[in-house]
C-alpha cells in the first residue's frame, strides 16, 4: 500500500508505529505528516507523563530491607501448611513402620520379641555351648542300648563262661 | 557483561537501581501496591539467590522483569486457594500518583494538564485485561522490544502484538476522548 500525503495512517497502522512494528512506508509517513506525527506524540506525552509520575511515586515509597524479607520468608515458610502437611507425612511414613515393627502381634495374641530384647551373638554362642557341653554331659551318663544289654561284651562273657562250665 | 554480573553481586546497588522500576511495574499490573511491594522483594531476593543462573543473554532489567512475571504468578496461584481473604488488600490511589509529577519547566496550567494525563492513563489501565495492562507496561514502561516481551511470556510475537494492538486501541481510544 502506497501512502500519500493526503491519506493519513490507520489506527492500526499507527499503533504498529507505536509498538515499532511499523512499516518503513508508515514511518516514512509519520516522517511528513504533522497530523500522524501529532496523533503518536499525544500518545507518548502521556506515556512519559504516567511513567515519570509512576516512578517518582515508586521511588518515593519506603522499601524493606532485602534481610527482612528474607526473615520474613523464611517465617511464611515455616507457618507454611504445606511444610507442616509434609512434616505430618515424613512422621507417618517413618512411624507406621517402627510402629508396625515393635508391635508385630502374632496369631495367638502375643507379641514377637524385639531385637532390643533379643540376646546378642556372643550370648546366643555361649548359650549354646553350655547346651552343648549338656547334651554331651548326658549322653556321657544315659547308657546306650548297646552297652545296656552288653551287646560287645557278651561273645567274650560267653568265652569266659566255657571254661567255668568245664571244670565244673 | 563484567558491569552485569558486578551489579547482581552488590545486593544494595541491585535494590537501588532496580526496587522502584519493579515496584511500579508490580503495582500497576496487579493493581495492588501492597501485593506489590512484596512482588517487588521477591523478586530482588530470588534475582540475588539466582544470579548465577544469569547468562547475560538479556539486560539485567528485562531478566528481571521476567522473574517478576514468575513471582506475580506464583502469587496469583497461591492467592486462589486463600479464598478468605480479599482479592485486593490495597488499591492505587491515582490522585497520590499523580502528584508526583515533576514541575521541570511546567506552568501551573501545564503541570494540572500532565497530572491529569497521569490520572487518566491510570485509570485506562485498569480497564485492560491482565495480559494487555501487563504487556501494554513492559512495552511501554519497561521499554522492551516485543520479542524480549515474548520471549519472558512465553507467549509467541503475534499474540504479543495482538495483545498489545488491543491495549493500543483502548488506551489511544479512551485518551482520544480527553484530548
Amino acid at each position: 500500500m502506497t501512502l500519500q500525503q493526503s491519506s493519513h495512517l490507520s489506527e492500526e497502522e499507527l499503533n504498529d508505529v507505536l509498538i515499532g512494528l511499523g512499516s518503513s512506508e508508515a514511518k516514512a509517513h509519520c516522517d511528513e505528516c504533522e497530523s500522524c506525527r501529532g496523533k503518536l506524540r499525544a500518545f507518548r506525552s502521556e506515556v512519559n507523563a504516567f511513567n515519570q509520575a509512576s516512578l517518582a511515586w515508586s521511588e518515593a515509597r519506603p522499601g524493606k530491607s532485602l534481610r527482612a524479607a528474607r526473615e520474613a520468608r523464611v517465617r511464611r515458610m515455616i507457618l507454611s501448611p504445606a511444610v507442616w502437611a509434609l512434616a505430618v507425612l515424613l512422621l507417618l511414613m517413618i512411624g507406621i513402620p517402627v510402629w508396625n515393627r515393635d508391635h508385630r502381634a502374632v496369631p495367638n495374641g502375643r507379641t514377637e520379641p524385639t531385637e532390643e530384647s533379643s540376646v546378642s551373638e556372643a550370648q546366643i554362642a555361649e548359650d549354646n555351648n553350655l547346651l552343648r557341653s549338656v547334651n554331651a554331659a548326658l549322653s556321657a551318663d544315659e547308657a546306650s542300648s548297646v552297652s545296656e544289654y552288653r551287646l560287645l561284651d557278651r561273645p567274650r562273657s560267653h568265652r569266659k563262661a566255657r571254661p567255668e562250665l568245664r571244670s565244673r | 557483561m563484567a558491569a552485569t554480573v558486578s551489579e547482581l553481586e552488590d545486593v544494595d546497588a541491585l535494590v537501588r537501581t532496580h526496587r522502584a522500576r519493579l515496584l511500579r511495574f508490580a503495582t500497576y499490573a496487579t493493581g495492588d501496591p501492597d501485593l506489590a511491594e512484596t512482588i517487588a522483594q521477591d523478586t530482588l531476593l530470588r534475582a540475588y539467590n539466582n544470579r548465577g543462573s544469569f547468562r547475560g543473554e538479556s539486560s539485567v532489567k528485562t531478566w528481571l522483569t521476567g522473574i517478576a512475571i514468575n513471582v506475580m504468578r506464583d502469587h496469583v496461584r497461591t492467592r486462589k486457594y486463600k479464598f478468605w481473604r480479599q482479592v485486593k488488600s490495597s488499591s492505587i490511589d491515582v490522585g497520590e500518583v499523580s502528584s508526583f509529577i515533576a514541575a521541570d519547566g511546567l506552568n501551573p496550567e501545564g503541570m494540572l494538564l500532565a497530572r491529569e494525563k497521569v490520572k487518566h492513563l491510570s485509570r485506562v489501565l485498569e480497564t485492560l485485561s491482565n495480559n494487555q495492562r501487563t504487556i501494554f507496561l513492559m512495552k511501554f514502561s519497561e521499554d522492551m522490544s516485543v520479542n524480549e516481551i515474548s520471549e519472558v511470556l512465553g507467549m509467541a510475537v503475534n499474540t504479543v502484538r495482538t495483545h498489545l494492538q488491543r491495549a493500543l486501541k483502548a488506551v489511544r481510544g479512551q485518551l482520544g476522548g480527553s484530548q
